[in-house]
């Protein structure tokens, strides 16, 4: 995204919060490229004959995004962020609905990067990254908010840091650190 | 941590010397210390691994946990493992192995 279209971002997510219906449409012309090259990723990491296509997660991704009239978007880090973890959850609720559960025995996953191309490769995969995340967010929700961002969000180190708050050494640490423990969970030998 | 290789690359660490670190360890999560906090360190086919996750060695005593989470074991003087320090964001944090039961 242009430098320029950034501050326009954040001026029409303050003015979408208090109530610009303009706004909000006007956003959508400057996020809908962010959106699609975020779904496309998502969609690059899920099985080639995956039910539900690119266009149809923007869209259910958008109509899910203008329900959160109340939300208070911090800025547009904050903001992108959130839109990473909507399309996670349409994702998981797809793959929900479609019958994947995680398994009783250890999924084989290999890596957790940011450029991954590995892993979540699989439906099941990702039902079984969504619930070691949210185990990981009832003991730390800003590890859990730094693997979805860096992860799904395909934010950077910095961008990560601006929409949590906190300073670049905590993203890092962070990320090295919950890394390891998501692979170890989804291993299934943490203890729960 | 210190003495590591430097460049972040595996080294090649005596089986014997990995078996030292096999063991259970009382992990507490600082943000939420009620997790249960057993966390096994097991040993297969000559490699580390710490919760079933590998630990690829970067010196005799530190490790790189799936690719990514460093930590470092420490011994006594006596030589017998105490305890890793893992590298967390807010600090080197200590990891107290539990005594073997006899």
């Amino acid at each position: 995204m242009p430098a320029a279209s950034r501050s326009d971002v954040t001026a029409l997510l303050h003015a979408w919060t208090t109530g610009d219906e303009a706004a909000r449409d006007r956003l959508w012309t400057i996020v809908f490229p962010e959106l699609d090259r975020l779904a496309r990723a998502y969609m690059r990491r899920e099985r080639p004959d995956h039910t539900l296509q690119t266009g149809a997660l923007v869209n259910e991704a958008y109509v899910r995004l203008v329900d959160w009239k109340k939300a208070h978007w911090r800025n547009r880090a904050h903001f992108f962020g959130m839109c990473a973890r909507i399309m996670r959850q349409i994702l998981v609720d797809h793959a929900r609905a479609q019958g994947y559960q995680k398994r009783g025995g250890a999924q084989r996953v290999e890596s957790l990067d940011e450029t991954a191309t590995v892993s979540p490769a699989r439906s099941q995969q990702l039902v079984a990254l969504d619930d070691a995340l949210q185990r990981l967010a009832t003991i730390s929700r800003r590890k859990s908010d730094v693997v979805e961002l860096r992860f799904f969000g395909g934010l950077t180190v910095e961008e990560t840091a601006e929409a949590l708050g906190v300073s670049r050494v905590t993203v890092i640490r962070d990320w090295n650190f919950t890394r390891a423990w998501l692979l170890a969970e989804m291993s299934g030998k943490n203890p729960r | 941590m210190h003495g590591d290789n430097g460049s972040g690359s595996s080294v090649q660490v005596a089986p014997e010397i990995l078996a030292q670190y096999v063991g259970t360890y009382d992990f507490r999560w600082p943000e939420n210390p009620t997790i249960p906090p057993l966390w096994a360190v097991s040993m297969t086919n000559g490699a580390l691994f710490l919760q079933g996750a590998p630990l690829t060695p970067l010196s005799e005593t530190q490790f790189l946990w799936a690719g990514s989470g460093r930590l470092e074991f420490v011994k006594d003087a006596q030589g017998g493992v105490t305890h890793f320090v893992a590298t967390y964001a807010e600090g080197d944090l200590i990891v107290k192995r539990v005594p073997d039961k006899q």
